[in-house]
């Protein structure tokens, strides 16, 4: 970056000595004479596009620094849904708790059986039998215990 | 010239033959495939039964789990439980409950197994019941076969 400004900035670097311009002059000098208006359009263009390529490393002096916050921030969502993703393991948990509803320890086709007998007999009903969360316990909830009766892993 | 001629149609005549024979060869190492209903009983003698839990687990041969069918008493006409990742490997666990009244009891199919068999190995299976009951949710003593 240090030597890209080096190279565009207006500094002593784009001089030449006055004897050295002279000459260079005598050399190339064309020998029709140019309107000074031409000279002129055609300085007036060349700084245009200095001026362009000079927005461009503006451009490239940023990218750093974005790129740097863009990581950031990546880092931060990607933390942040490890969180929530650990969060929902305990819930699984305690999903998986509550889905023993005769409290022996293992959770299988009785333990559904039992919720929806429950269910059906209009008694009071525990707010820990709520498996899947909706507020409600009803046959939602016995299918999810029996789910988790027969899960596979 | 002639020489390309005469290769040209040599090329013709030797290249359907060869692709008959990969073909042929290729079809003769297709595993042979077969699908195979496998209906499950449960007998709970005396008592009914209104649950069931099973596992169904292949001990030999190449099998693929690829449905279910519900049992025959209109207790367990509705589909079983089972784990969707089940199918298409040879590992299942199957429950079903009433609570109902018409309850069977005695020998009852409670539920068919398709399974597709890949290959010429006769497939061995191991089912163990991991629990039946009666209508009250006491566990009962039972018996699986298929």
């Amino acid at each position: 970056m240090a030597k890209y400004k080096e190279q565009f900035d207006d500094d002593q670097n784009m001089k030449v000595s006055d004897k050295l311009g002279k000459d260079l002059n005598a050399l190339f000098k064309p020998k029709l004479e140019i309107p000074h208006e031409i000279d002129r359009l055609i300085l007036n263009k060349a700084s245009l596009k200095l001026s362009r390529k000079r927005s461009h490393i503006h451009i490239l002096r940023w990218i750093g620094p974005v790129a740097a916050a863009a990581a950031i921030i990546l880092f931060v969502c990607l933390s942040n849904m490890q969180k929530q993703d650990a969060g929902f393991n305990t819930t699984q948990t305690l999903a998986a708790v509550n889905t023993d509803i005769d409290n022996n320890g293992k959770v299988n086709i009785l333990d559904a059986f039992k919720l929806a007998k429950i269910i059906e007999s209009k008694a009071i009903l525990d707010k820990k039998w709520d498996i899947n969360g909706d507020g409600l316990i009803d046959n939602g909830d016995v299918d999810q215990i029996a789910l988790v009766a027969v899960s596979l892993k | 010239m002639k020489s390309i001629t005469v290769i040209l149609i040599s090329a013709c005549l030797i290249v359907p033959v060869f692709a008959q024979q990969f073909g042929q060869r290729y079809e003769t190492e297709q595993p042979r495939v077969r699908f195979v209903s496998m209906p499950v009983y449960i007998d709970s003698g005396a008592r009914t039964l209104a649950a069931y839990q099973f596992e169904l687990k292949t001990k030999a041969g190449q099998v693929k789990i690829v449905g279910l069918e519900n049992g025959e008493h209109p207790a367990f006409s509705e589909p079983p439980y089972y784990d969707t990742a089940a199918l298409a490997k040879d590992r299942i666990i199957v429950a079903a409950f009433n609570t109902g009244n018409n309850l069977p009891t005695g020998k009852t199919r409670v539920v068919t197994i398709q399974l597709q068999v890949i290959g010429d190995v006769e497939p061995q299976y191991e089912i163990s019941l991991i629990v039946a009951a009666d209508s009250d949710g006491n566990e009962i003593p039972a018996e699986i076969t298929y």
